[in-house]
């Protein structure tokens, strides 16, 4: 598996499919990047930057869809685009759609942006079709959690909001990993993703996030439809936590409990007559 | 032995509840906004992916923790006050319901202890059913000092830069309610020593440390963590606001019975001592109290003691009920493992030999 150094514009441009015209979402890196601290409290008011990568012709349109599936029309200034926070919700899919007489590409992002909880669950968002082929994270990582190494995460593939089985999908990483994939017979996918970091330092927030991203295609009546998810993913805490020595620690307190045990000063509540 | 008994059902609504609040992410999804409330006043811990519920204590410290400083910068209080208010006022909605019952009827962490308890005292093992008063003197200030300083001291300190925003949780870090409810989801990712600083190191050592030691004395006394739980401080908070209550109306004999202190798993020794000789029933439901209403069970005179719910007796001591509760209480107390192996071994050993 070839290794390549974060440099993001580079990189992105190269771990890219070249062989398909498909749109991909990626992050715009802030010079003060938190490094994906904790969801991006205190960025609200710029907005989150995102490029979209890989229009061919023509401008794509975008859209900011909430849980509440109620959606925004975004535009796209050169091939970028700010999501600000909407208030409500932390989940929002953002979807750039293009299509033509031969092909329909469609890039899906699902952005964490801190709102208010608004009673509307991320679960409505993904039963949502948001364009007749997608992959969808079944389900996304749970808030306060992230997409990271060494853990099993399910997709499903939906064209016309069918499940597709034996669907084959290309797994890109800006670690440098590349894999061609297949759905199951239940048109799910389960991807356990690649600890490819160049360099792993102790500690999420001293670990810049790397990009994954899924792409896949169908051909349909004289149509070729394209579909990609991206997605940020974290190095595996496991890198800086040991859980044989948390069990060493724990069976330690236990042994101490079991000392305390033979020495707890009993008092009988009840008096003697 | 008698099989309709308050700690019988309590056992029960311990039990469904623990499946729930443990497991129920099955029913109502794995999101934040599908959570019953995200305020919960039981120990229902979010870092179990699969629960139904979480504890309000996490969003307390990250509420202080990310919001005083930003609203002490920014002169607006109202994005601090507000979602803090928020949190307390979800958290009393539920709590006014079952005040400090969700100690002794609803939380998974209660009833895991209660549950090692039983193990321990059916493998025989030594049992400690009260401490003495020292003890239990000296452990009465802590579970104030873990939510003052753990719940709202460190992460405000941290919020406004006097210690690392590594401190922004710090109960959450020691809590074990946090391993024991991923381990019985069959994953080990909370029990972990974390290298990546000195500080996450020290929170994670003492809470793995915290864990052990909770389950080795919850083998021989009872309740051992719930003692110095920062949300039974919390509770004793706004205990005055719950419709559920523990009356007492005692009597000159309750000074020399102490079998209501001697039930209490909290080691409240003001139920035989307070309230005697009153002429109307009188509140007695004190900060360690999580209404598990075992005291009232083990009470031989009627009426002394009531668990009052909008102030109608629930449940009363009666002299009755205590004997057949206590009849049944001893018969349960001699069924431990080796009785029952060294029972089998002896009518092995009592067959002739050509019936084995």
């Amino acid at each position: 598996m070839k290794r390549l150094r974060p440099c993001w514009p580079v990189l992105l441009a190269l771990y890219l499919p070249a062989a398909q015209a498909q749109l991909v979402w990626q992050p715009v890196p802030a010079a003060s990047d938190s490094h994906g601290g904790h969801g991006g409290h205190g960025k609200r008011a710029a907005g989150k930057p995102f490029e979209l990568q890989g229009i061919v012709d023509g401008q794509p349109s975008v859209a900011l869809y909430q849980p509440d599936l109620s959606s925004t029309v975004l535009p796209l200034e050169g091939a970028q685009v700010a999501v600000k926070s909407t208030g409500v919700n932390n989940y929002h899919a953002l979807v750039a759609r293009q299509t033509s007489a031969t092909t329909e590409s469609v890039a899906i992002r699902y952005v964490y942006l801190n709102g208010k909880p608004s009673g509307h669950s991320p679960s409505e968002l993904l039963a949502e079709p948001l364009a007749r082929l997608e992959i969808v994270p079944a389900p996304l990582p749970r808030e306060h959690r992230r997409y990271e190494t060494r853990k099993p995460y399910r997709f499903e593939v939906r064209f016309d909001q069918q499940l597709m089985s034996q669907q084959p999908i290309t797994l890109s990483t800006q670690g440098g990993t590349r894999l061609d994939l297949l759905t199951d017979e239940q048109g799910v996918l389960t991807l356990t993703l690649p600890e490819d970091f160049a360099e792993i330092k102790p500690g999420r927030r001293n670990n810049r996030p790397l990009e994954w991203q899924l792409t896949t295609y169908i051909q349909d009546r004289g149509v070729l439809y394209n579909a990609s998810l991206s997605a940020p993913y974290h190095p595996s805490p496991a890198n800086w936590q040991s859980y044989g020595l948390g069990l060493a620690v724990a069976a330690l307190g236990f042994g101490v409990g079991l000392g305390v045990n033979r020495r707890l000063p009993v008092q009988s509540r009840r008096k003697s007559k | 032995m008698s099989l309709t008994n308050l700690t019988l059902l309590r056992r029960g609504v311990q039990l469904l509840a623990f499946i729930f609040l443990v497991y129920g992410a099955t029913v109502v999804g794995v999101y934040a906004a599908d959570k019953v409330s995200g305020a919960l006043p039981s120990l229902a811990c979010a870092y179990d992916e699969n629960g139904a519920d979480y504890c309000a204590l996490i969003p307390l410290q990250h509420q202080v923790g990310h919001g005083l400083g930003r609203a002490m910068d920014s002169g607006n209080w109202l994005m601090f006050f507000l979602p803090v208010l928020t949190t307390i006022g979800t958290f009393l909605l539920m709590f006014v319901v079952l005040n400090k019952a969700f100690c002794g009827w609803i939380c998974p962490l209660g009833f895991f202890q209660e549950v090692v308890h039983l193990i321990g005292q059916k493998l025989g093992l030594r049992k400690v059913n009260s401490l003495s008063n020292g003890w239990v003197d000296k452990l009465r200030p802590v579970k104030w000092l873990m939510l003052g300083v753990l719940v709202f001291g460190l992460p405000a300190l941290s919020s406004l830069g006097f210690v690392s925003k590594e401190l922004g949780d710090p109960f959450c870090k020691i809590c074990p309610s946090r391993i024991m409810t991923t381990l019985v989801n069959g994953t080990n990712e909370q029990l972990y020593v974390n290298t990546a600083s000195p500080s996450y190191m020290v929170l994670s050592v003492i809470g793995d440390f915290l864990f052990g030691l909770m389950v080795a004395m919850a083998l021989t006394l009872r309740q051992p963590f719930c003692r110095v739980c920062p949300l039974l401080a919390m509770h004793a908070l706004f205990r005055k606001l719950g419709m559920a209550r523990l009356v007492k109306q005692g009597s000159a004999r309750c000074d020399k019975c102490g079998l209501c202190a001697q039930a209490c798993p909290m080691d409240i020794r003001e139920l035989q001592t307070d309230f005697n000789d009153t002429d109307k029933p009188q509140d007695i439901t004190l900060a360690d109290c999580t209404l598990c209403g075992r005291c009232v069970e083990f009470c031989p005179d009627k009426d002394v003691l009531q668990i009052r719910y909008l102030n109608q007796p629930l449940f009363s001591a009666d002299p009755q009920y205590f004997k057949q509760r206590n009849k049944a209480q001893k018969q349960w107390d001699k069924i431990t493992i080796t009785e029952l192996t060294g029972a089998a071994k002896t009518s092995d050993k009592a067959k002739p030999e050509g019936s084995r």
